[in-house]
């Protein structure tokens, strides 16, 4: 696609109409003793609705104003994050955090801009607002969620703990600050009289170790976003998070943050390149190797069953690392592209986990949530339409065919796989070891699975627990999630080759030449100007 | 519209799920009979199947009734045409797999009607994972694709664990569990192994294929070495589904914590899977592992059959005893594969058939007296031939086909086995030297006086001497009606069905091994025999005519100083 000349307002449509309809929520709010509280809710889906087709409308453009570079990628992940925070929305329907109803549509649409801008980010700078404009907003929705104590606990560690990571990252961004003079990370602008302007991902010096600044900051900025990926060493905040936020906000937190942690990881890693070598192809193995374990060694303990799906939720993150760790390969063909591999799984995930943890939002009975794993005890006989919508998403989360979640599997394993063979060693075997490490891991993770499945089913209901009817937007929402990941994983050709677009998008802005200073305006004489 | 047909035997059984879930609860019996009936109608079109087969390809190795579609399919960006990533939904029916869908087809129904007065509550949710359960293994033995068959054979799993979970008896949980999660670590590995396939097809034909047609010429690409490790990680998936010693630990608590019809259908079909899967899949695709590996896999073949015969003869629980025997009948049947001589392999194809067969009629058997009972320990009951003589019958007639009294099916497929796995180490059927030598069948044999030894005991404890019942028997417990003494009109009827099966198929089984043979011929046993090795070693034996000239002679009568006692292409 070749570049045009846009304008910020055409850049950034999409999240511009979002937000807009994220301050009509907040406007609602104030008029809410005219009872417009709840034409929030409304207002949110249609935001998410509108922003998916800005992005259509506008269709594949390439093209960079300063900091922002929208390209395919930057139209997968807008639309992805929409139409899932389409079901966000519609499973958040029945929140129970009374009174603050407007302001949590309304954070929830602000997490979701932010992380529409991530994706089109092309400078540190407004890369770390991005991030912070996903996660202020979630750490108000945690705690505001439900109105107990747990939920403001919940989202004070999380607070804390976020702003902490949120240093250690953008202190590793002034380190590549540092060490490449620029914060434009792939495409340059020319400062006055500087000759050619180069993005951080040429200036970077081709063998990383000699450059310790730069070292320092692209492990500093991995570790602070592993925060958001809930990647060990930084997962310790997520069952706390998860089992104190109410159920569909802790679906949300799996999603949108998660999107953009792993779309900062991915854009941080194009700085230095694919393929990693040396310390850097060793961190992400280990990051994503312990994860993975960490994640369903622990879910398989829990009893508690938000605690478990957050747990669910590391481990797939350690999956999903794998496909990081080899990145776009070289040919960028079908199941050879790990970059597209995870944006597909992060879709694919997104839809299931979010489906799971509606189901347990909406059981809420007199304002108190299924806890433990027995409180969902006698689910299949009772309401068997939420049993097969849960059990579903937990059969895609473990991977059984044919869902998304098993063809997500397929095409991160295999990408792993077939990449593997084009590194040297040690590093293919490595790649084929954690393959089958997480092949191993899947296996496993049936056992904290199949409880939540058997449960539902096996166990004879509990004579104080009644499972309530689903109101029809929630059920809405539970059928979507369940009819998406019986179809896409039956079909996914269309999902899977947008993916693969986008990663081949990111593979073009990486391999971008050093840019011509950009062309004069209007009274500038033209031998002032040198040519690259 | 022929190629359709497939299509539609596999997924007629899914026709009836929606009209059972939207029955009234207070009508939910009425479940039974719609199962019951769409069960009988994709029985009939599996009808219509093996005869278009016989007018298509019987005789031949070939394939009939294909039907290729896309089902994913994507490109890369290099512009080649066609697409670098493709899964078909491939679906067709050969000599191999006609008689496994057709076994399928009749015990699917039969456990179903078995189940009419087993199950009292949650009915809708029963039949229904019944006829998924039809689905899943009806597309097992049709997929021509890897992943479709990946996809089908996982399928499997889910129905039957909610079937032993729900259903089930006391400790069902654990054995549900069990089941699942060693079942699926072995299909994990098994599609790792998958993926490595179609990275290395890519390298060759440049698309990430699954379809077993074109992944069959991928052998020579595949160095030994490769081969092992691919086959390994089948291995792993189709050994523990088998299943094979000493990866059977999950199969005796499955049968027993299973319902009746989750019994019969996990030993009459689930268990073919893996056999099937062996023979289909791991030994085709890669020859010379499977050479490497088949004095190994025999050894665990026999070992099976011996140790599980001991266990099974000192159970006190006899459906835990059936389901020892079962493994150690799979341990023949595995034994005939790996003999890779024709008699053999025709030996275990068509003993997956009886077994399946006969097992499931032992099991449907045990269903009903447990159903009157409610007991399953030989200490409780007694001498029930007095009270109960037509189901005695019925017992005793599907032992001895278990055991392989001549004249009843299980006598031919143990035969041949065993004759496959003496003349293994020969050229007696025009093939080379096979992998095994005659000492493995002399073990074997021995399996068949343990088998003998334990069904006569179980028959001896339970069927005569005097009249033992439980205090409190004929007491409707677990919401199971009150039946007669002796078994009734439905169950006779499914009994008597599966015994004339068994009788025909004992006395005139030409029909299956003339319609089986030529696919083994050319689908396994030239597959094998042309490896690259094989042709190496083929300059300098003795006694071994060339391998063109044992390959093309269809009627090749062996030339050894014994006559067979039938032959089998005749």
């Amino acid at each position: 696609m070749p570049d045009i000349e846009i304008g910020y307002v055409q850049a950034l449509a999409p999240e511009i109409v979002v937000a807009a309809f994220g301050v009509l929520c907040l406007v609602a709010g104030i008029f809410r003793q005219r009872g417009w509280a709840d034409l929030a809710k409304p207002l949110a889906f249609a935001g998410l609705l509108a922003g998916m087709a800005v992005t259509l409308w506008q269709g594949r453009i390439t093209g960079h104003v300063e900091e922002i570079y929208i390209d395919s990628f930057s139209w997968y992940i807008r639309l992805a994050l929409c139409a899932v925070g389409t079901i966000v929305v519609l499973s958040a329907w029945t929140l129970p955090a009374t009174g603050r109803i407007p302001e949590m549509f309304s954070l929830m649409l602000f997490s979701i801009v932010g992380g529409m801008l991530t994706a089109s980010a092309d400078d540190l700078v407004l890369l770390f607002f991005a991030l912070e404009l996903v996660s202020v907003p979630t750490y108000a929705m945690v705690a505001a969620g439900t109105n107990t104590a747990i939920s403001q606990e919940a989202g004070l560690k999380y607070f804390f703990l976020g702003a902490l990571s949120s240093a250690i990252m953008v202190y590793g961004f002034s380190f590549i600050y540092g060490a490449a003079g620029n914060t434009r990370m792939f495409f340059g602008f020319a400062a006055e009289g500087a000759a050619v302007s180069r993005g951080i991902s040429q200036a970077l010096p081709p063998s990383l170790p000699d450059n310790p600044a730069a070292w320092i900051g692209i492990l500093l900025a991995l570790l602070g976003l592993a925060y958001k990926v809930s990647a060990v060493p930084m997962h310790f905040y997520i069952a706390d998070v998860y089992q104190g936020a109410a159920a569909p906000i802790s679906g949300m937190l799996s999603y949108v943050p998660k999107f953009a942690g792993l779309i900062a990881m991915a854009k941080v890693l194009a700085l230095i390149g694919w393929p990693l070598h040396g310390s850097f192809f060793w961190l992400v193995w280990l990051m994503a190797a312990v994860t993975m374990t960490v994640g369903n060694a622990l879910a398989l303990m829990q009893d508690n069953v938000k605690r478990m799906l957050a747990y669910s939720s590391v481990a797939h993150s350690g999956y999903m690392l794998m496909g990081l760790l080899v990145g776009p390969g070289t040919q960028g063909g079908a199941l050879q592209d790990g970059l597209a591999g995870l944006l597909f799984y992060i879709v694919a995930y997104g839809i299931m986990n979010i489906g799971a943890f509606a189901v347990i939002g909406y059981l809420a009975d007199k304002g108190r949530e299924p806890q433990l794993l027995q409180d969902l005890a006698g689910l299949g006989r009772l309401r068997p339409g939420a049993a097969v919508a849960l059990s579903i998403c937990v059969f895609s989360l473990l991977g059984m065919p044919p869902t998304i979640g098993f063809f997500g599997k397929v095409l991160l394993f295999g990408s792993t796989f077939s990449q593997s063979q084009a590194l040297v060693y040690p590093y293919n075997m490595a790649a084929v070891a954690l393959v089958i490490l997480a092949l191993l891991n899947t296996a496993v993770s049936a056992g904290y699975y199949l409880r939540i499945v058997g449960t539902a089913y096996m166990r004879a209901p509990e004579e104080h627990i009644t499972f309530p009817r689903p109101s029809t937007p929630v059920a809405i929402g539970l059928a979507a999630c369940a009819i998406l990941v019986l179809v896409i994983g039956l079909r996914p050709s269309r999902l899977a080759g947008a993916a693969g677009q986008a990663s081949r998008s990111v593979v073009a802005a990486t391999s971008h030449q050093p840019l011509a200073a950009p062309p004069a305006v209007a009274a500038q004489p033209a031998d002032e100007w040198d040519a690259p | 519209m022929e190629s359709w047909l497939l299509t539609i035997m596999i997924f007629l059984p899914l026709a009836g799920i929606p009209q059972i879930v939207a029955l009234d609860d207070r009508h939910a019996g009425k479940a039974r009979h719609i199962a019951l009936a769409v069960s009988l109608l994709s029985l009939a079109v599996t009808c219509y199947v093996i005869v278009l087969f016989a007018c298509r390809a019987w005789g031949t190795g070939e394939q009939a009734l294909e039907q290729r579609l896309a089902l994913m399919a994507l490109s890369d960006n290099s512009g080649a045409a066609g697409p670098a990533f493709q899964a078909l939904y491939h679906v067709s029916v050969d000599g191999i797999s006609v008689w496994l869908i057709a076994l399928t087809a009749l015990i699917s129904p039969l456990s179903i009607w078995g189940s009419y007065s087993y199950i009292q509550e949650r009915q809708k949710g029963y039949y229904s994972l019944m006829l998924l359960l039809q689905t899943a293994i009806m597309g097992v033995f049709c997929a021509r694709d890897l992943l479709l068959f990946y996809v089908f054979f996982d399928l499997t799993l889910i129905p039957l664990f909610l079937l032993i979970g729900i259903w089930g008896g006391p400790d069902r949980r654990y054995a549900a569990f069990k089941f699942f999660i060693y079942t699926m670590t072995g299909s994990v590995l098994f599609l790792g192994g998958i993926l490595y396939l179609a990275w290395r097809s890519y390298q060759v034909n440049h698309v990430f294929g699954f379809d077993l047609d074109m992944l069959y010429g991928l052998a020579p690409s595949l160095s030994a070495e490769e081969q092992k490790w691919l086959f390994l990680a089948m291995f792993a998936a189709f050994a523990i589904k088998v299943p094979l010693f000493p990866f059977h630990t999950w199969l005796p608590l499955a049968h027993t914590e299973a319902p009746t019809a989750g019994s019969v259908i996990l030993a009459g079909l689930l268990l073919k899977l893996g056999t099937y899967g062996f023979l289909r899949f791991a030994v085709p695709l890669f020859p010379e592992a499977t050479w490497f590996f088949a004095p190994l896999l025999a050894g665990l073949a026999i070992v099976g059959i011996i140790y599980t015969a001991l266990v099974a003869w000192v159970q006190d629980d006899f459906k835990k005893l059936i389901a020892y025997s079962s493994v150690s009948h799979l341990g023949f049947c595995m034994l005939g594969l790996f003999s890779l001589k024709v008699a053999g392999l025709n030996g275990s194809l068509l003993y997956m058939v009886n077994h399946g067969l006969s097992t499931g009629a032992l099991f449907l058997v045990i269903g009903m007296i447990y159903e009157r009972y409610h007991t399953r320990s030989m200490k409780d009951i007694g001498g029930l031939a007095q009270r109960m003589p037509r189901l005695a019958f019925f017992m005793v007639f599907f032992a001895l086909a278990s055991v392989a009294l001549p004249g009843l099916n299980g006598f031919v497929s143990e035969f041949l086995v065993l004759l496959g796995t003496f003349v293994s180490n020969s050229t007696y059927d025009g093939y080379p030297l096979g992998p095994l030598d005659y000492r493995y069948a002399v073990v074997a044999a021995l399996g068949i006086i343990l088998g003998a030894v334990y069904m006569f005991w179980w028959l001896r404890r339970v069927l005569f001497g005097p009249l033992v019942e439980p205090r409190n028997n004929h007491d409707p417990e677990h919401g199971h009606s009150f039946l007669p003494p002796d078994i009734n009109a439905r169950e006779t009827s499914i009994l008597a069905v599966i015994a004339a099966a068994c009788l025909f198929l004992g006395v005139y089984p030409k029909p299956l091994l003339t319609s089986m043979e030529p696919a083994l011929r050319s689908s396994v046993l030239n597959v094998v025999y042309t490896r690259p090795s094989a042709v190496a070693r083929q300059e300098d034996q003795r006694h071994t005519r060339s391998l063109s000239e044992g390959l093309n002679t269809q009627h090749a009568g062996p030339r050894t100083a014994f006559t067979p006692l039938f032959s089998i292409e005749g």
